[in-house]
């Protein structure tokens, strides 16, 4: 199985079918279906529920998906919802496990330190303790990154390429202790996204430095025996113009193929 | 000097963001590696369609010269770039009665090509004949001129048509010319050996790939790199260019596609079309 086939994030947006549509004419095979999700009792979310769902919204979506699954028989439908920073996931009551049939959360994005970002895994394996359900720990150098780029820090002066990058060079780049994040991850047995979205957010910086340094780290947290997890971020899409694809580059680069990929023993995906 | 810092077609006019100005477009070209830059519009832009709604200049030959001025007012606060001014022709912009000043404001000029949905004989023509244009409208205004984004809706069509990745493809490396030059429906060879013998350069466009990216499976983006193959083995000189229209730091803008330079082991210093604007290699 090509890791293009294998999605696990990607968003259903105004009509799933059209989503699901678009994910079978982009040969994604195996589908996570997601929507940032809200909690009515334990918080509000500015936007409303224009962008985040309710346990209602995501209850009806659930049933959707379950629906659909007959109209493209030679997908693998899952839906995980994208638990936020902010969210209180000690309040995923029975409801919202039994309709999930995994979970990923999202890194904080204001937040970044070395402690700060091995918070995270540490997060990820608590929502998986409390639910029962494996759980990723979606994109999480991308807000980093950006901000970093955001901040001022620019590519160095006479850049010699990605062979030049040691890990040394990355971890500062980055500012935080990648191999100290890649233990954490490892020893809870928390996976780690590898994002597309994310990719073509770098690449609008042109310079390779910057997307090279996002590779490194993948790269690093490969080395260091972190299981990964191919997702896009699909958030709507023109075909033919617009629409995140799977970073299957990233994952030829590591040499992991679909094969490779130990979340979708832990989520009851076959292998195609 | 590196690929990624050569981009000759950067839309920085008519669709510039609402709110963002040509120095902020210029900002971002800096900030991101550019280093060679061909500021660029539609030609349509400026009167031959006009269109509703605020624009950033007046839609006449006036507002395309106010474009430049305002361009070369921003030239000292980038003196590490090398700017050029390089409006897009349509396919259908009528380059025999090209007034003048178009022409004297211009460093180079970039033809969009047309498309058609014909069999493969009748586009590959069609594509020959869009090479003679470019020539007759680099030999009409003087100016160099190139060919942009040579298959791109040729290829999204056929691809929105139906002709879909092959049963167990087996990667770039497996990708034969005739299968390419099927996918499009080009003669590529044809197209290729008559870009040579009119000295007609064409980009490779980071649009283009950006698109292709979006239909997931590898093997589009595989089949647009393998096409670029066959023209850099025939000899074509190819240019480097985003095509970028807007951009959202940290979210958005087309970027230069080096990795297709790359492949094809193409460096700064072989893009001879910098020769013909008087762009300097470092």
């Amino acid at each position: 199985m090509k890791i293009h086939q294998i999605d696990l994030h990607c968003h259903a947006g105004k009509s799933l079918k059209e989503t699901l549509s678009f994910a079978h004419s982009t040969w994604r095979r195996i589908v996570g279906i997601t929507e940032v999700v809200y909690n009515e009792k334990t918080e509000t979310f500015e936007n409303g529920s224009q962008n985040a769902l309710s346990l209602e919204d995501f209850l009806q979506l659930r049933a959707e998906v379950d629906q659909l699954k007959s109209e493209f028989p030679d997908m693998q439908l899952f839906l995980a919802p994208e638990i936020s920073a902010a969210f209180d996931y000690t309040a995923l009551d029975d409801q919202w496990i039994a309709a999930s049939d995994y979970f990923f959360c999202l890194p904080e994005e204001d937040k970044i330190t070395t402690e700060c970002m091995l918070s995270q895994p540490e997060r990820a394996h608590a929502i998986s303790r409390h639910t029962g359900k494996s759980t990723f720990l979606a994109y999480p150098f991308r807000s980093l990154w950006i901000s970093r780029i955001q901040a001022g820090h620019r590519a160095p002066e006479k850049y010699a390429g990605p062979k030049g990058l040691t890990d040394e060079a990355v971890i500062s780049a980055l500012g935080f202790d990648l191999h100290a994040f890649a233990h954490m991850a490892v020893s809870l047995g928390v996976a780690v996204e590898i994002n597309g979205e994310t990719y073509s957010r770098i690449r609008s910086y042109n310079h390779p430095y910057y997307y090279d340094v996002l590779q490194r780290a993948y790269e690093i947290l490969h080395r260091r025996g972190v299981s990964l997890v191919p997702g896009s971020g699909l958030r709507g899409f023109r075909p033919g113009k617009s629409g995140f694809a799977v970073p299957e580059e990233t994952f030829e680069i590591l040499g992991i193929s679909g094969s490779d990929i130990r979340f979708l023993d832990q989520i009851g995906a076959k292998r195609i | 000097m590196h690929v990624f810092e050569i981009d000759l077609h950067y839309h920085a006019g008519q669709e510039r963001r609402e709110n963002k100005s040509l120095r902020d477009y210029i900002d971002f070209a800096h900030m991101t590696g550019r280093k060679i830059l061909g500021i660029t519009d539609h030609d349509t832009r400026y009167g031959t369609r006009l269109r509703e709604g605020p624009q950033h200049y007046p839609q006449s030959i006036e507002g395309m010269m106010q474009y430049r001025q305002d361009l070369d007012e921003l030239r000292s606060d980038f003196p590490s770039m090398q700017i050029f001014f390089a409006p897009e022709l349509s396919s259908v912009f009528e380059y025999k009665t090209m007034d003048d000043r178009i022409i004297d404001i211009s460093d180079y000029f970039i033809c969009e090509p047309a498309s058609n949905h014909e069999e493969m004989e009748l586009y590959t023509e069609l594509m020959i004949s869009e090479l003679e244009r470019t020539k007759a409208i680099a030999n009409h205004t003087g100016k160099p001129t190139y060919m942009a984004h040579p298959f791109r809706y040729r290829l999204l069509n056929r691809i929105s048509e139906g002709r879909t990745l092959p049963e167990g493809y087996m990667g770039a490396c497996s990708m034969t010319d005739e299968e390419v030059m099927e996918l499009i429906g080009l003669d590529i060879v044809a197209f290729a050996d008559h870009a040579v013998s009119l000295g007609v350069a064409i980009e490779i466009n980071g649009g283009t790939h950006y698109r292709l990216r979006s239909f997931n499976a590898p093997y589009y983006l595989d089949a647009l790199r393998h096409a670029f193959k066959i023209l850099h083995r025939r000899g074509v000189s190819l240019v480097p260019a985003s095509d970028l229209h807007g951009f959202a730091p940290g979210q958005s803008g087309l970027s230069v596609p080096k990795e297709t330079f790359e492949m094809l082991g193409i460096t700064a210093r072989d893009i001879g079309f910098l020769n013909q604007i008087g762009a300097k290699v470092e």
